[in-house]
């Protein structure tokens, strides 16, 4: 599991512990980002895009230094 | 100057995307989904919300360029703009729009600040999950864009007429990536 993805993960639970109702009902049962993401794939492409470029290409910071 | 070396004369946000076309990419449709594509929000009230939060950050490019392009799109109504950064609760917008407006100061703020009451109020008004979606993610992208437009010190005009011609493009073509 990539590690960025367990970060949003962990965090996703601790926001349930932290506030059991979300204020919109996302139709889903997803943690974190996931159940927006879900919610609006339309808005989640660009934002997954950019993610994934920033955490895997090979120029720059290299994967370990941004993860940390 | 900006922190980095960036194409001479080119302007704000527009620098950065030429810079790094790979990343440039996905920013400018994520604008253009969150402002242009359909939504129970206006255009112009979208791009109110997102010049509101860049007031609030303090970046001039972001907050004159899209107060600019809000006034393009509320055409005849353009004063509207002035009068929501005077004082956004006496201003002649709905209810439901100052409402959203309150999420997105505290979204702003502190993110952990939009409470219950907050939204509750928001959809006493008629705001539905789509409108306070919508909200949340224009204020949450704005403080990334404002943040990494000052956080490079890009190039940030200081006269009115520059940001009139880039709000009637924003406000007519949309966001569309710098060619190259």
């Amino acid at each position: 599991m990539k590690s960025w993805v367990n970060a949003w993960e962990r965090l996703g639970i601790f926001l349930q512990n932290y506030n059991k109702m979300t204020h919109i009902n996302l139709e889903n049962e997803l943690l974190g980002i996931r159940g927006l993401m879900a919610f609006r794939p339309i808005t989640a492409l660009p934002i997954n895009i950019l993610a994934e470029i920033l955490f895997r290409s090979n120029e720059g910071l290299n994967k370990g230094k941004k993860d940390n | 100057m900006a922190h980095i070396n960036l194409e001479k004369d080119i302007l704000g946000i527009r620098s950065l995307a030429m810079y790094r076309p790979d990343t440039g990419k996905p920013l400018y449709e994520l604008s253009q989904v969150l402002l242009r594509d359909d939504s129970p929000l206006s255009q112009a009230e979208r791009e109110l919300i997102a010049t509101y939060v860049s007031f609030l950050n303090e970046c001039k490019f972001c907050m004159s360029s899209h107060a600019a392009a809000a006034r393009y799109l509320y055409k005849a109504e353009a004063q509207t703009v002035n009068l929501t950064l005077e004082d956004y609760q006496d201003a002649p917008i709905s209810d439901k729009l100052k409402a959203l407006l309150t999420i997105a100061v505290n979204v702003q703020k502190d993110a952990r600040t939009v409470s219950n009451e907050n939204v509750a109020l928001a959809r006493s008004f008629g705001a539905t999950d789509r409108d306070i979606h919508d909200t949340v993610l224009i204020a949450a992208t704005f403080c990334m864009f404002n943040r990494y437009v000052d956080g490079l010190a890009t190039l940030t005009p200081m006269d009115a007429e520059t940001y009139e011609v880039m709000g009637e493009r924003m406000g007519t073509i949309g966001y569309i990536p710098p060619k190259l």
